[in-house]
């Protein structure tokens, strides 16, 4: 490909996505899982591997007179947060969350941003080194840009990492509706810090009133949608691994007020990075679970020898629900008996709940207020699996999966009912 | 002596056959048909105009099955004993007329006199006919007259008034029959609650203090079911005695009060429409024409002298018979009647103001009646269209985000509870509806121009949770003539 064809290519690529934008909302849905090694940027120029961030899009690029151009449009967007619940967000590029952003240390970019917000806005570039005029602070730094204007940042890339971009104007708001995306800087030797599969999730929690559509930028403590991505599961779309790849996963946070300790099930992993930097090899340690501070990064990595459907989820309980409410009183324990039928003579869709605990709830198809997930979870190879919010599944099979594939467990390795005869073998008593 | 003693009867005989033959049952009739006319039910005088034993099956028929508004006014009329008591009035007033009609009887006067140291004894006779009477007679009779019509039309009112007030005590007590119900529901929610409580504080997940107000709240639930019946109980007795039931609790009502007629009152030509129809205004106006008769007649006699005329016979000591006719007059020296004439005067024009006082009145009262008839509709459609329809919204999405666990069992029965307060809110005014039609029906002095709606309406069932509605007769539609006898 000569470097004319090259241009062409990528400013087609560019005029496309904005063409997605002027189509309308965006959907959330997964890319096609082989999105990822595809992307534009993937090419001759830079062979770092392309960062896949799931359910996300990379913003497109081009180059003109050796300046990487970018643009994001911040405006109003209709998203997806799981099946069942739409908000009416802000993103950046028709997308909730904005784009992923990738490039390489040493690259000059120009990020062009249009405000179509109905208030003025700004981009902060955070955990980036750059000149103190185009790290975005509103009125620290340069004028908010007013709805319907598109400033110009511009600087030079003089590290690598895992960084993330959003507003530093009214950020309590905007952030709350949605704004933020990944800036992702591929060191300029593609050969250092190899990995076969690179993945980036974003963290960030939501407040949405069951039955609305807005997310309520007010909300200071009580956080009901927890998402990576923009997805809450069974929105997430899993990580999908061969066996025997070595995996990074970029872990950041922008939530408005909660740290994520995430945990990921059959591996032990090192944590290699922050947003400062990689950590030398001697300084990385290893870890179940990592906590992810607000405004931070974490990068791990480990070597995913062991296959099967691994949970990677946020440690916090609460963190596992959606939209579940927490103003109804503590039902568990009550002796429910007659009380279904008394209530019903007045009430007939009255049903007890939560006295003999919440599993399940999820699977009882009760009528729900509309747009409103509060019980969801997702269906696995074993039944319900009885989490949501903030849970993704890490896929490793021996050969590359598909979405919907599941491990097929070899013999005798799945838990099973106790048989008789190996109760009474080992003296478990059980009456 | 003869001859004139003849002469003097004939006209007075031509006045007595004057007076036609009234029969017991004078005037009932018309009294039924101005009845019927302004409430669509029979009247009937028991033991006169119809066998007693008839009437107790009537009675016993309209009680055997949930009584409505109009079978309770055809019940009231057919059974209310102030109302027999009062048709006695025409039986009265019909003697009072026959009497009205009769000559005052002739004055015979005897006298004997013995003479002093013996001999025969002298003899008077006189027989003296007031005049003044016979020529006041006509005058007389057209006053007993009048008096007998206005007699019919107080009895008539007496009975529409009758008929008012059994609606009204109806619709009270439909309307609290129907109240108690929602209180009775009421406290089955709040008894739900309570007991929901009861069993979390046994569980160890709630305070005392949660499980004390919930307590409070299902007592006073309690006590305003305990308030709703006890209001039932009274507003049954007081329609039994309307109804002239003595067993007030056999009674039983129709359980839900029906639903608006879907057209609304015209107000145009209510008011003359009243005053046509109103008897206590037509009893009014008789009045004024009593009095004027009253007054003419004061003037006839100030001018007339009270003559008597008449002969007397005589029989003289010696024998001898003496004849000839008698005047008897007072002399106007003293009481020329000037002053009668001016009582007469006062009470024909204080008749006269009184009739303009009562037509005012009626003007107004219709205005008022049927000012209060718009305004109870228009809350009934509020509750209707609006409120209810809203409360049943909210409580089907209080269940949703019960389901959703975003709203806790308290809250949801909260929602019920509020929902039949709503409720319990609507069928006070619906009730109001009624009682307002019931008045503007009286101040109007007969029906209103409008079909009554037959309908129960289906959509309050909704309240009364997986309840059956007990079944109803279809409503009485008072100007169907078939189910009468006439
Ligand atoms: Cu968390």
């Amino acid at each position: 490909m000569t470097r004319r064809q090259m241009l062409a290519r990528s400013a087609a690529v560019f005029a496309g996505g904005v063409l997605l934008k002027e189509v309308g909302e965006a959907q959330g849905a997964p890319p096609p899982p082989s999105a990822g090694n595809q992307r534009p940027g993937a090419d001759a120029i830079n062979r770092h591997l392309p960062v896949h961030t799931p359910n996300v899009e990379n913003l497109p690029w081009k180059i003109v007179d050796g300046v990487k151009v970018f643009h994001l449009i911040a405006e109003p967007v209709r998203h997806e947060l799981a099946p069942g619940l739409r908000v009416d967000g802000w993103g950046y590029n028709g997308r909730v969350h904005g784009p992923t952003i990738e490039a390489v240390e040493g690259d000059r970019v120009r990020i062009y941003v249009t405000n179509r917000l109905p208030e003025p806005t700004s981009v902060h570039w955070h955990g980036i080194l750059l000149p103190n005029g185009m790290d975005g602070v509103a009125g620290l730094n340069q004028r908010p840009i007013p709805p319907g204007e598109t400033y110009r940042y511009e600087f030079t890339l003089r590290q690598h990492g895992t960084h993330m971009y959003h507003p530093h104007f009214d950020e309590m708001t905007q952030m709350a509706m949605g704004m933020m995306g990944l800036f992702i800087i591929h060191p300029r030797d593609s050969r250092a810090y190899r990995v076969d599969q690179d993945f980036a999730l974003l963290l960030s929690e939501w407040k949405i009133q069951v039955g609305t559509s807005r997310p309520d930028p007010g909300e200071m403590v009580d956080f009901n949608i927890l998402t990576m991505n923009g997805r809450a599961f069974p929105g997430t779309e899993p990580l999908l691994v061969r066996q025997g790849e070595k995996v990074r996963i970029r872990l950041v946070n922008l939530s408005a007020m909660s740290h994520h300790p995430i945990h990921l099930h059959g591996y032990k992993f090192l944590v290699t990075a922050t947003d400062g930097g990689k950590i030398p090899p001697s300084a990385q340690w290893p870890e179940t679970t990592v906590l992810v501070p607000v405004g931070s990064s974490r990068d791990i990595e480990f070597n995913a020898d062991e296959p099967g459907d691994w949970a990677l989820h946020c440690h916090m309980t609460h963190h596992l629900m959606n939209q579940m409410g927490h103003d109804i009183p503590n039902m568990i324990g009550m002796d429910p008996s007659g009380l279904d039928e008394k209530i019903q003579r007045f009430l007939p869709g009255y049903m007890t709940m939560g006295h003999t605990g919440m599993g399940g709830m999820g699977t009882m198809g009760m009528p729900v207020p509309r747009n409103s997930i509060p019980m969801l979870g997702g269906e696995g190879p074993f039944g319900h699996i009885d989490m949501a919010g903030m849970f993704t599944i890490v896929k490793v099979h021996p050969t590359r999966p598909a979405p919907d594939d599941w491990y097929e467990h070899p013999p005798g390795t799945v838990a099973e009912p106790a048989p008789e005869q190996d109760l009474r073998r080992d003296g478990i008593k059980t009456g | 002596m003869k001859v004139i003693f003849l002469w003097m009867l004939v006209p007075i005989l031509g006045l007595m056959t004057g007076c036609a033959f009234l029969p017991r049952d004078a005037g009932i009739g018309e009294v039924a048909t101005l009845v019927e006319e302004r409430t669509g039910e029979p009247l009937y005088w028991p033991g006169v105009s119809l066998d007693e034993e008839v009437l107790a099956l009537r009675v016993q028929e309209l009680l055997e099955q949930p009584l409505s508004a109009v079978g309770a006014t055809r019940l009231a009329l057919l059974n209310n004993p102030s109302l027999h008591a009062q048709l006695e009035d025409l039986g009265i007033a019909r003697a009072d007329l026959v009497r009205a009609g009769l000559l005052r009887n002739p004055v015979l006067s005897a006298t004997v006199l013995f003479p002093e140291g013996g001999g025969r004894t002298q003899l008077e006779f006189s027989l003296v006919q007031e005049f003044l009477h016979v020529v006041q007679l006509p005058l007389k009779r057209r006053v007993a007259t009048k008096n007998f019509e206005q007699v019919k039309l107080r009895t008539a009112d007496a009975a529409l008034t009758l008929a008012a007030e059994t609606r009204e005590a109806f619709y009270q007590a439909q309307g609290s029959l129907w109240l108690r119900e929602i209180h009775g529901l009421i406290e089955e929610v709040a008894e739900a609650a309570a007991d929901v409580a009861e069993r979390l504080h046994r569980a160890g997940n709630i305070t005392d203090l949660a499980l004390a107000r919930e307590m409070e709240r299902y007592q006073q639930a309690r006590l305003a079911h305990m308030q709703a019946r006890t209001r039932q109980a009274l507003d049954q007795e007081k329609l039994a005695v309307l109804l002239g039931v003595t067993q007030s609790e056999s009674l039983r009502i129709a359980p839900r009060l029906p639903a608006l007629p879907p057209a609304e009152i015209d107000e145009i030509d209510l008011e003359e429409r009243a005053l046509a129809q109103r008897l206590d205004l037509a009893v009014m106006r008789l009045e004024r024409e009593v009095r004027a008769e009253a007054l003419r007649g004061t003037r006839f006699s100030a001018m007339q002298p009270d003559l008597g005329l008449g002969a007397e016979v005589e029989r003289e000591s010696d024998g001898t018979w003496l004849a000839g006719p008698k005047v008897r007059m007072n002399l106007p020296i003293f009481d020329a009647g000037g002053s009668a004439v001016a009582a007469q005067q006062g009470w024909w024009r204080q008749a006269l103001r009184q009739e303009a006082a009562l037509e005012a009145q009626i003007r107004s009262d219709v205005r008022q009646a049927w000012l209060a008839l718009q305004q109870a509709r228009a809350e009934v459609e509020h509750y209707r269209q609006i409120l209810l329809p809203l409360h049943d919204q909210i409580l089907e999405e209080s269940q949703l985000h019960y389901n959703a666990m975003q709203l806790g069992v308290f809250d949801l029965l909260e929602a019920k509870q509020r929902q039949l307060e709503i409720g319990s809110r609507h069928v006070n005014a619906r009730r109001d509806y009624w009682l307002a039609h019931s008045r503007l029906t009286w101040v109007v002095g007969g029906l209103l121009p409008e079909p009554v709606s037959p309908e129960i309406d289906e959509d309050l069932e909704g309240l009364f949770g997986t309840e059956e509605v007990p079944a109803t007769e279809p409503e009485m539609v008072p100007d169907s003539h078939q189910e009468h006898d006439h």
